[in-house]
């Protein structure tokens, strides 16, 4: 996945079509920026100068798909997992006991505790998406590149008795929800593919790429104080958020 | 009332004071009952943890009662195992201490995890490369070695002894003692060291990530190494306190000056390699990380200051009381230094757990604070109202320090 | 024989249980159970089941009507998105099949009591009869009746003046803070009688926006889509979505729009940049001149906080890179900059001729009209109406609603007695505010008809298909028209008894008149009007996400243009805010700050909870952002509560530091409400909006405010 932050306006409509396509419930009203489930979210950023030169930049963030996960070892029973197939780091929400254990080793604050039990107001049950079961109170989620969008298109596949599958057939939520069209999805070990070459361009770049966890999740922009975004080499903002 | 269950030969105060005294922290430990239900029926979302502290007071207070709790294999390890005989005087009370904390820290998790019931996972579903997998595994399995260890002290109470087959089942125990002792030393060396593991192995937290020596990072050694070094403090300083309120002298003081001995030399061995660990973490790891290491304590209350307190205060001044021959000799000087070494393993535990999770990797995620809710403080008390009750408990009905008897006679 | 069982037996018999029953299945089984049971807690929501189908609409919940994909589980929407291919949704609209199980759905009439938590149900009959008797007594003289309209131009909102037009006093006009608000404006100068206007955005090479949302979709202009093409110029204090996108941007300070407009006339008109042939045909030159005069760049850029070359590189841009087109915008949230300021700012496409010209101004034939010629009730603006004058307002919020403050419609109650009444599918918004509200059925539960939106260069028409039944206790609003005519004595001819049969009036005189296109959403292929036989088979491909257009008209009505608006001199009177200098110690403008997909509907999806609550993305409503300079000098440190105090009230704030905020200035998030989200909360609580209490000119979009300790 290559995300263009230079298209990206910050609309937020990744983060719904995520929300709904995962069956991911609405907020209590006692939630909180840090109690909320957003398996993508968009943070805003800024180039830290004053008005009228202060400009923005929307990080749209969901995991990273690491290639090195760093959740992957730290999870004691075996409920985090990486497919073979597609390198897709998947969450296997009824084995995870809830030990958090897996979000303090996630830098990039993909991963989301189910701090509530899941809940939609009376008869909003009949708009969940049926390929996707709802997870439990307690447990760990986060975003896995829409699977059940991928096991469909695996399926129209095999029932056409093709081994792979048509790349246009698989497209997370939040790539079709784009109204920007910033968000380009495919198969990175394909050279030939459109995402392949986004990633390898020049003004690409991932995530605390320093740490090593090699994402699969590219972000490019052309201006340059959006690209030293991704390093956290220095500290550029402070909000005074206890709670409690 | 209950003279008949208490041991011959020594003072213990009269029931209704004892009542008294155990009225208050009753009060506490219901509290916390009513507070862990809230936790276990309407989930987390009582605590003020969240996304970004997804380990808030409950971990830190595990880390700190078993780095605290680790006097009680490390006695079990000299007595044992290195024939330190002069440790017997302590080695029931530290079984004790050691059991409580286990045990309070055991509880403080299955109330932490999301979902309780599936507790088991970690045995059915292993994830051998976890440091957390070896610490469940670890502390499951010493906590039973502590079960056992702790069962023949409560089968030499003055009613249970009249039953012989107690007495004879509390024999066999006995001999049992030195292999229980080596198992929990096994037990206790990895575990403590797999605490400081799961913070040196997060690649993903340049705060907390270290170098290390094949599969465990510094966090592993520094962790066992600080453990074993207050360990020994923490069964001073409980046993003076209970001497001070319970006003019956309870051992010798050489006994005192050993435990001190012990912790200063490990201490200040603890500190050395700290300060190199350091070094090295804030030189070399942490920009590799591609963070500036200033930034670790660019946010009050993190500032630099805490890592000046953790390393010389509450490290290498205890360690040098402990190490001077003459302070030792004094009391007042082994208490100071006992707490201040106590407070130094639990700011390096709360430092880990917080301070950790505090500082942002994402640099368009800001600096966050954590404050625990209502819920989550009378958990913590109620480990601690739990700890002091079964404490008392035992020591009014059990015979946690042999020598006791005899120091009344002066 | 005999048995001799001693404890060495019943140790081993224990023993031997306890062996065989862990090797036995059960103790297995039952942990096994124990983690299904885990998983599979009752109270953890089921997806539906059923037959899956694909089913087309358009949406409703805002103007602009996308077409819309639906993906169905036994019939139920469970997935939205866009129809036409390349297109998306805004996070609204994608949402919308969430909207039927809002939790405030209205479920039945309610009276509505201030203060008190819950409203108490009522019958739709009684509500009738109360609003047939204000109809009475304001016929008897007690005041006027006025119909607030949240979507004008729909068949609905032709019945109501139908319905109204025997009451001398009645006027129906729309509600405040509705997108194209501006255009009346225009309509003013250009003397609009027989024709209304459209902005051709899509044919514009360089477009000049003050404050209009450009970027988020406003006036149906893709803007993503046009980047290549449109040059985009805009004037707005705040550092909006638009404004970060825009090629070049004026951050002018709130209140000074109408002095920058007025400079780059000067500089048109200095420099000689003006279509000479064009303004020959222009009234109210002389006093325009006039006013112009006192406008030179480099006092309009002190009043505005720009630097004058700004001004003149964008008079000079708008002069050569024609078409150019100058748009005047309500801020969502904001409303709109008021009759001065939007006479300023379009005035200047006349200077460029820009009007009756591609990639302009152009006029378009409205639509025809649903039913008979009989005489209707005028249309007024809600700002010409006498305060304290209107004994019954009735809003028909049944296909969408205003962001506006209350005060607005509450200063013209008549202090003798006044009764409103809300027409709504929920319980906020407007009808939150109303003493009585009556449900109508919501999006994807009725027909909803998408008339030709304010910016639209032709004449057109959409339908959104019910995809749900409509549920029971819903009324339909053209039917509760019918039951006030019956209990009032009014005269309501014609055959049409609901809202459906009124838009099929409409349809079939569409399908007479015979001209115009339908396009089908799918694969954007047109087919001729006059190639359908029936006017079924119009509706049908209505039904099915097409839309109608008019033939673009070539023949212009000969038109005299008021440059001024008939305002005169009045053109040049700034807001004082924009020009006392210095102002008391301690005084900020309050400006309100609110997306535009979510600002035209009372109720939103609690999804939309990722973006208002569980992510700091758009803030929640209330949230003050200031400049931490102005913080500094304030002495005010972020995440602290303060009270922002203005002349309407005070009200507790999250404080918010952001240096791209303008200095002196102090941006509230305007977001759906708590009970917008689904929060039961008592109707009619105050908002943020309550605080910004409208100028002279009604406006809201800046408003003089200070900032409190505690």
């Amino acid at each position: 996945m290559v995300i263009d932050l230079d298209r990206c306006n910050g609309c937020g409509a990744c983060a719904t079509a995520c929300a709904v396509e995962n069956n991911v419930p609405p907020a209590r009203p006692s939630a909180n920026e840090r109690t909320g489930l957003t398996w993508q979210r968009v943070y805003r950023a800024s180039n830290g100068r004053q008005f009228p030169e202060n400009r923005s930049v929307y990080f749209p963030v969901s995991c990273q798909q690491c290639e090195h996960p760093p959740c992957v070892s730290v999870c004691p029973q075996n409920a985090v997992d990486v497919s073979p197939e597609t390198g897709v780091v998947s969450q296997i929400p009824v084995r995870c006991l809830g030990c958090r254990y897996c979000m303090t080793a996630c830098p990039y604050h993909a991963r989301y505790f189910n701090w509530f039990d899941p809940k939609w107001p009376d008869g909003m049950e009949t708009t969940l998406n049926p390929d996707v079961s709802v997870r439990m109170r307690g447990v760990v989620e986060k975003c896995n590149f829409c699977h059940s969008r991928w096991q469909a298109a695996k399926a129209k596949a095999a029932a056409a008795g093709k081994r792979d599958l048509d790349p246009a057939d698989y497209v997370p939520a939040c790539v079709e929800a784009c109204p920007e069209k910033a968000i380009v999805f495919g198969n990175l070990d394909d050279p030939r593919s459109g995402v392949a070459k986004s990633a390898k361009s020049a003004n690409a770049f991932r995530l605390l790429e320093k740490l090593g966890t090699e994402p699969k999740v590219f972000y490019r922009s052309d201006r340059a104080w959006v690209r030293r975004l991704a390093d956290a080499d220095v500290a550029v903002q402070e909000k005074e958020a206890t709670r409690g | 009332m209950d003279s008949s269950l208490i041991l011959r030969g020594v003072r213990r105060c009269s029931t209704k004071r004892f009542l008294a005294w155990l009225a208050p922290w009753a009060v506490m430990a219901g509290i916390g009952v009513f507070a862990i239900g809230l936790c276990l029926v309407k989930g987390l979302n009582q605590t003020n943890m969240d996304n970004r502290f997804a380990f808030g007071l409950w971990i830190f207070l595990d880390l700190a009662v078993i780095a605290l709790g680790a006097g009680a294999f490390f006695t079990g390890f000299l007595l044992y195992i290195l024939r330190r005989d002069e440790l017997r005087a302590v080695i029931n009370s530290a079984v004790v201490l050691g059991f409580i904390c286990y045990s309070g820290a055991v509880l403080v998790l299955a109330v932490d995890v999301g979902q309780p019931l599936r507790a088991w996972f970690t045995f059915w579903h292993p994830n051998v490369h976890s440091m957390l997998t070896e610490v469940t595994f670890c502390i499951t399995v010493y906590l039973t070695v502590l079960a056992i260890e702790y069962l023949p002290i409560v089968l030499k109470n003055r009613q249970l002894r009249k039953v012989p087959s107690f007495l004879v089942f509390e024999g066999e125990l006995h001999k049992l003692m030195p292999v229980l002792a080596a198992v929990g030393t096994f037990l206790s060396f990895f575990h403590q060291g797999s605490l400081g593991g799961l913070y040196g192995v997060l690649q993903g937290r340049p705060f907390a990530f270290r170098d290390g020596f094949a599969i465990w990072p510094t966090t592993f050694f520094l962790f066992i190494l600080s453990a074993i070094a207050t360990g020994p403090a923490f069964v001073l300083l409980t046993t003076s306190i209970v001497s001070k309120i319970s006003g019956a002298r309870l051992v010798r003081h050489g006994v005192y000056e050993l435990l001190a001995k012990i912790s200063g030399w490990l201490l200040i061995i603890y500190v050395g390699l700290k300060s190199v660990d350091t070094i090295v973490w804030l030189n070399q790891t942490a920009p590799r990380s591609g963070i500036n290491p200033s930034q670790f304590y660019a946010w009050q209350p993190f500032g630099t200051w805490v890592l000046i307190v953790e390393i010389v205060l509450l490290g290498l001044v205890p360690a040098l009381i402990f190490m001077s021959p003459a302070r030792r000799r004094s009391l007042p000087w082994l208490l100071t230094g006992s707490v201040l070494a106590c407070l130094g393993v639990a700011l390096n535990r709360l430092v880990m757990t917080i301070q950790t999770l505090a500082v942002p990797t994402l640099k368009f995620e800001p600096f966050m604070t954590y404050w625990p809710s209502w819920q989550e403080v009378a958990t913590f008390l109620f480990v601690i109202a739990y700890g002091v009750i079964l404490y008392s408990l035992s020591f009014r009905y059990l015979r946690l320090f042999p020598q006791e008897r005899e120091m009344q006679k002066y | 024989m005999k048995f001799n069982v001693t404890r060495r037996d019943v140790l081993r018999f224990a023993g031997g249980a306890a062996i065989g029953t862990a090797l036995s299945p059960m103790p297995w089984n039952l942990t096994d159970d124990l983690a299904i049971w885990t998983q599979n807690w009752s109270w953890i929501p089921k997806p539906p089941k059923g037959e899956r189908a694909t089913r087309t609409t358009v949406c409703a919940l805002c103007p602009a009507g996308c077409p819309v994909e639906a993906r169905c589980i036994g019939g139920l929407p469970v997935a939205l998105r866009a129809a036409n291919d390349g297109a998306a949704l805004c996070p609204l609209g994608m949402t919308g099949h969430h909207l039927p199980h809002h939790p405030n759905r209205l479920t039945g009439a309610v009276g509505i009591t201030r203060g008190e938590r819950r409203p108490a149900a009522v019958t739709t009959d009684m509500v009738v009869r109360e609003t047939a008797r204000a109809i009475r007594s304001a016929r008897a003289g007690a005041g006027s009746v006025v119909v607030l309209d949240t979507r004008p131009g729909r068949s609905g909102s032709w019945a109501w003046r139908r319905l109204l037009a025997g009451i001398d006093s009645a006027v129906v006009a729309a509600a405040p803070g509705l997108e194209g608000a501006s255009l009346a404006s225009l309509d003013t100068m250009l003397d609009a009688r027989s024709q209304s206007f459209g902005l051709d955005l899509r044919n514009a090479r360089t477009i000049l926006s003050f404050g209009a949302p450009v970027a988020e979709g406003w006036g149906q202009l893709d803007l993503a889509a046009a980047r290549e093409s449109v040059r985009l110029v805009q004037v707005e204090p705040m550092r909006s979505r638009t404004a970060e996108s825009a090629d070049r941007w004026l951050p002018a300070r709130p209140g000074t729009e109408a002095a920058v407009a007025l400079a780059i006339a000067n500089v048109l008109l200095a420099e000689g940049l003006v279509d000479t042939t064009a303004l020959s045909g222009t009234d109210e030159f002389d006093s325009y001149l006039s006013v112009i005069a006192g406008f030179s760049p480099d006092r309009a850029a002190a009043i505005a906080g720009l630097a004058p070359d700004e001004i003149f590189a964008t008079a000079r841009e708008l002069a050569s890179s024609g078409p150019s087109i100058v748009v005047a915008g309500e801020q969502p949230g904001g409303g709109p900059l008021g009759r001065p300021a939007e006479t300023a700012i379009f005035g200047l496409n006349l200077l460029l001729g820009n009007v009756d010209r591609e990639g302009g101004i152009v006029g378009r034939t409205p639509l025809p009209a649903p039913g008979d010629d009989a005489p209707l009730t005028p249309l007024a603006r809600l700002d010409e109406i006498p305060d304290h004058s209107v004994a019954l307002v009735i809003i028909d919020a049944s296909a969408g609603d205003g962001v506006y403050p209350w005060s607005l419609v509450a200063r013209k109650l008549s202090p003798k007695g006044s009764l409103v009444v809300a027409l709504s599918p929920f319980l906020s918004g407007s009808a939150a505010r109303a003493n009585f509200a009556v449900p109508t059925p919501p999006y994807l539960e009725t027909i909803h008809e998408l008339p030709t939106s304010f910016a639209e260069p032709v004449a057109s028409i959409a339908l959104s298909a019910p995809l749900l039944p409509t549920r029971s206790g819903a009324v339909d609003p053209v039917a509760f028209m019918r039951s006030i005519a019956r209990a009032a004595g009014l005269d309501l001819a014609g055959e049409w008894a609901t809202t459906e049969s009124l838009i099929r009036e409409r349809v079939a005189r569409i399908h007479r008149a015979g001209s115009g296109t339908v396009t089908s959403p799918a694969d954007g292929s047109a087919t001729l009007v006059a190639e359908l036989s029936t006017s079924d088979e119009l509706w049908d491909a209505l039904l099915a996400g097409g839309r109608w257009s008019a033939a673009p008209s070539n023949t212009m009505p000969p038109r005299t243009m008021r440059i001024t608006g008939g305002l005169g001199t009045a053109l040049g009177e700034l807001p004082t805010r924009a020009t006392a200098t210095p102002r008391p110690t301690g005084t900020l403008t309050l400006v309100p700050r609110a997306t535009r997909d979510t600002s035209a509907s009372a109720a939103v999806s609690p999804v939309l909870t990722k973006l208002y609550q569980e992510s700091g993305l758009r803030g929640s409503t209330g949230t003050a952002v200031l400049n931490p300079r102005t913080a500094a000098s304030l002495g005010f440190a972020a995440g602290r509560n303060v009270r922002l105090l203005t002349a309407a009230g005070a009200m507790r704030v999250a404080l918010m530091l952001d240096e791209g905020v303008m200095p002196g200035v102090v941006e509230i998030v305007v977001a759906p409400e708590r009970s917008a989200l689904g929060e039961k909360t008592a109707p009619g609580a105050r908002t943020v909006l309550d605080l910004l209490t409208p100028g002279n000119e009604q406006t809201w979009s800046a408003v003089d405010a200070q900032l409190l300790e505690g």
